[in-house]
């Protein structure tokens, strides 16, 4: 009776046979999937069918760019492929995938993670003269590896009941004690407020940088919570008088179906900061071409197409973002706020390179 | 014996990897970044983890196992309703509860807007309660949690021996004590064992935590990662976590030493249900109804208005796409993950040696390493794996493992194996070792051993592997989203990037389909676990 029943029944031969069989059954389901359903990518299968395409990760939404994509392939007959997910989780993906990567263009938000995406050696200098033409050199990589295609800016949002205009001015204003008590703040995991205070280090210093975030935080109404529409209604309702906030997600506000948010989006202003002097912060969503892509010309024609005429007026509107080129008209909604503003014109790689002490900052004054 | 015991290693190994590659940056020096995290925030990640942890199991805890223990033993209003309600939000993600409770003292949520309307109190509302904390974080995770101990203790409550019970009566328990006094004590691993899911789910959890602001270890993991860009200090955290889990893990085995809990009795009869009267079945009523009120319907009513605003701008052809890719993926996994699991299972049993068993033991960690953590460690390995691939064919490698389903299904492998380990654990200690001598004693051949007894005795446990797994695959969302290959989403990518778009009204229809997708094998489940007992 030494020997255990079992073990005798599962020999090595059965084993073997079982997991060939598992994985025969796993192979069949990922050949049906995509060799006969053909709706998953892979390298050997696309040079077989000899077809055109262009594998995209993005960062950018994957219903926001849909539209656009479907334009795209009818266009130019290349299919596009893309997985989305957030920007450095992609970024990660490609670092660790290296040089067999099937992405072409990396699509992704905030100019920090273009720099890191750059420095990593995640993307090739392209220099393409048609986009060098299209976008103004500070929205662009000057070695050619990545190029912005739309502007996001943050802003002060106020209610106009609390406050008068008269009291706002700059960033650095808020950092006053007659706003104690009266500011709401998303929280400083959050890549927005980095790359806000990222510029604020670039512009002052980090000693003065530190000050700000610490005297922001004795001026915070209540800690850190939810995103941005979350210190939208804050402002409205009065748990605090304002906040920072990006312009687009006043525009989903007034475009909403929802009823409060409609409203609501009728009692709180926009200001531009620091518009006598540099200028609000603003960041980029942009796109690069990955560096070991294998489809090197289709993706340069997505980006292309991404920063042409019609796209940016579809790129821009779909999420009420400032377009790129200055000569794409924006939507109404996004007029409403005033339009044109002064652009802080800060060298955008400096938000990456400063976005490490931004978070420690953050970290040391407790801005949760 | 010996080649047997080598394949199980190797294949332990290369599941394992992993793991163990998160493992070994404990051995790494520190950085810089390191230092900072120790000097500002590891407290903070150790005490909220603890808080969170500590409450979490509590509630679920005490809400699991009395409304298990009320809708067995008593007879009120609404039992045999309740019994199933009270499942119901194994089904709903953690994180889409976040969502929607978030949502729903916003002002386009339902309690704002009736605050709103009929009393014009919307931003009293709105600034009374605040879910984006901490102690939303243990609400959410509580409500969403609690099944897997109320369903554990279910089934161990009504398998309990009527006899027991009669004993305990007729020395003059009352039927509190006898709670106490013999059911307690006697659904100990059931509770124990549905614990260990909700602590291992609680600290591997980021959706939630990360949306309500919270910083726990799984958050300080994405900022070292992400924002530090450092990898070393981020699995460090993440070594931690996983060593806090082993040692629990270890306790718990040891705490029950050699305890055994089998019924002697085989006769197994429907416990004689005492109908509660007056306050009592009122209380009884009203415990039940609340948590089903506050897991379930608030939520589920929640979704199905916000499902009317936006039900237009959803439903197209890349939504049923959404469906099957949702269905298909988690049941291939599920069938994978349960015959990898069944195969090691049958071989700790037989081998019993303590390489095996530790092995499977750290197996079972996946549970607890959040989804991303995994990703990493599959994704370093495949890189190699694909490197060489690459230069054996020439730079003309027929396919790439990363970003393949290959990759995906072998995180969800490792992240799930543990839920199906433990339920073929609980599954084959009934069946005796003995039992199986006694029929080779009686010429019984090894095949009909196993078609004879193994089969229908493992039947049940086998099902409900498939389907816990299943569930859990269909909820996954970041191992997903970062390892899926190309064109292929899912209902949880789909939720995922509406709610951080703050589109939180359009999740509706895709939440609600991937509710109805988990809970149709649930209901399964129950059907043929429940009624199959007193069979």
């Amino acid at each position: 009776m030494r020997t255990v029943l079992i073990h005798e029944l599962i020999s090595m031969k059965k084993i073997i046979t079982g997991f060939l069989a598992v994985f025969l059954l796993f192979g069949m389901s990922v050949v049906q999937e995509v060799f006969i359903e053909g709706n998953v990518y892979t390298y050997a299968a696309e040079k077989e069918r000899g077809e055109q395409v262009v594998n995209v990760y993005s960062a950018r939404k994957e219903y926001l760019i849909r539209p656009l994509i479907k334009v795209f392939e009818k266009k130019y007959n290349i299919n596009v492929n893309i997985v989305s997910g957030k920007a450095k989780a992609l970024q990660k993906r490609l670092e660790l995938e290296g040089k067999n990567t099937m992405a072409d263009v990396l699509l992704t938000v905030d100019a920090g993670n273009l720099y890191r995406a750059k420095t990593k050696k995640l993307t090739k200098s392209i220099n393409s003269k048609k986009l060098n033409g299209l976008i103004p050199n500070n929205l662009r990589d000057i070695d050619g590896h990545w190029y912005g295609l739309s502007i996001r800016s943050r802003v002060i949002m106020y209610n106009p009941k609390t406050v008068s205009i008269r009291d706002l001015s700059t960033y650095e204003n808020l950092a006053d004690s007659k706003w104690k008590g009266k500011i709401c703040m998303r929280s400083s995991s959050n890549i927005y407020n980095q790359s806000l205070l990222a510029s604020l280090i670039t512009h002052l210093g980090e000693k003065k940088a530190k000050r700000w975030a610490q005297s922001i935080v004795k001026n915070f109404s209540r800690s850190p919570k939810g995103n941005d529409r979350t210190q939208m209604t804050s402002v409205v309702l009065g748990e605090c008088d304002l906040t920072l906030a990006n312009t687009y997600y006043l525009g989903k506000w007034m475009t909403s179906k929802n009823a409060n948010e409609k409203k609501y989006s009728r009692e709180i202003r926009v200001f531009f900061p620091n518009q006598n002097d540099r200028g609000a912060h603003v960041n980029i969503s942009g796109a690069a071409i990955t560096k070991y892509s294998k489809n090197t010309m289709n993706g340069i024609k997505f980006i292309e197409f991404l920063a042409s005429n019609e796209a940016q007026e579809l790129y821009a509107k779909s999420n009420h973002e400032y377009p790129i080129r200055e000569d794409v008209q924006v939507s109404s909604i996004v007029k409403s706020w005033g339009y044109p503003f002064k652009i802080d014109k800060i060298d955008l790689d400096k938000l990456g390179i400063n976005n490490a002490i931004a978070t420690k900052i953050f970290d040391q004054v407790n801005w949760q | 014996m010996t080649k047997t015991k080598y394949t199980a290693i190797f294949f332990l190994t290369l599941i394992m990897f992993p793991i163990l590659t998160v493992f070994s940056y404990l051995f790494l020096p520190s950085t810089e970044i390191w230092t900072h995290l120790v000097d500002n925030l590891l407290l903070t990640y150790l005490l909220n983890t603890i808080f969170i942890v500590f409450w979490v199991s509590l509630f679920t805890g005490l809400i699991g196992v009395t409304c298990a223990w009320l809708v067995t033993i008593y007879d009120f209003p609404g039992k045999d309703i309740f019994k199933w309600l009270l499942v119901l939000p194994i089904a709903i993600p953690a994180y889409v509860s976040a969502f929607i409770y978030a949502g729903s003292i916003e002002p386009s949520g339902i309690f704002f807007t009736t605050m709103e309307h009929f009393f014009g109190m919307g931003a009293g509302i709105y600034n009374f309660i605040d879910m984006r904390n901490i102690y939303g974080v243990v609400f959410i995770l509580t409500a969403c949690l609690y099944p897997y101990v109320y369903l554990l203790c279910y089934s161990s409550f009504s398998q309990q021996s009527y006899c027991v019970f009669e004993v305990g009566r007729s020395m003059g328990l009352t039927n509190t004590s006898c709670f106490l006094k013999i059911g307690l004590p006697l659904a100990r691993p059931a509770i124990i064992a549905g614990l260990t899911f909700v602590i291992m789910e609680t600290l591997a959890e980021y959706g939630t935590v990360d949306y309500y602001g919270v910083s726990t270890f799984t958050t300080g993991i994405f900022r070292a990662w992400f924002s530090f860009g450092d990898e070393n200090s981020a699995l460090h955290l993440a070594a931690i976590l996983l060593t806090f889990v082993f040692v629990v893990l270890v306790l718990e085995k040891y705490s029950r030493g050699n305890s055994q809990y089998v019924h002697t009795s085989q006769m197994i009869r429907k416990p004689k249900q005492y109908t509660l009267l007056g306050l009592k079945s009122v209380f009884a009523f009203s415990w039940c109804f609340l948590i089903i009120l506050l897991s379930s319907i608030i939520p589920i009513t929640q979704l199905l208005v916000w499902l009317i605003e936006t039900y237009s701008y959803v439903f197209d052809d890349s939504y049923l796409q959404l469906i099957w890719n949702t269905t298909w993926i988690a049941a291939l996994s599920a069938f994978l993950i349960v015959s990898v699991s069944l195969y090691f299972s049958y071989l700790d049993r037989s081998l019993k040696d303590i390489i095996t068993s530790f092995s499977i033991k750290v197996l079972s960690l996946g549970y607890s390493i959040p989804g991303v953590v995994i990703a990493i460690g599959i994704m370093v390995p495949i890189a190699f794996l694909d490197d060489l691939h690459s230069t054996l064919t020439n730079g003309n490698p027929f396919f790439y493992i990363s970003g393949s389903f290959i990759a995906l299904i072998l995180g969800y492998l490792i992240r799930f194996s543990t839920i199906s380990l433990k339920t073929n654990e609980s599954g084959l200690s009934k069946i005796k070792t003995n039992i199986d001598y006694t029929a080779r004693a009686f010429g019984m051949s090894k095949f009909s051993i196993i078609k004879k007894i193994h089969v229908p005795m493992m039947k049940i446990t086998i099902i409900t592997s498939l389907i816990l797994v299943f569930v859990d695959v269909v909820k996954e969302l970041p191992a997903t989203l970062i390892m899926r290959p190309f064109n292929f989403n899912t209902l949880a990518v789909n939720i995922y990037e509406l709610a951080s778009a703050e589109q939180l009204s359009y999740i509706a229809p895709s939440a609600l389909t991937l509710i109805i997708i988990s809970l149709i094998p649930v209901i399964i489940l129950i059907r043929n676990t429940v009624s199959n007992v007193y069979k």
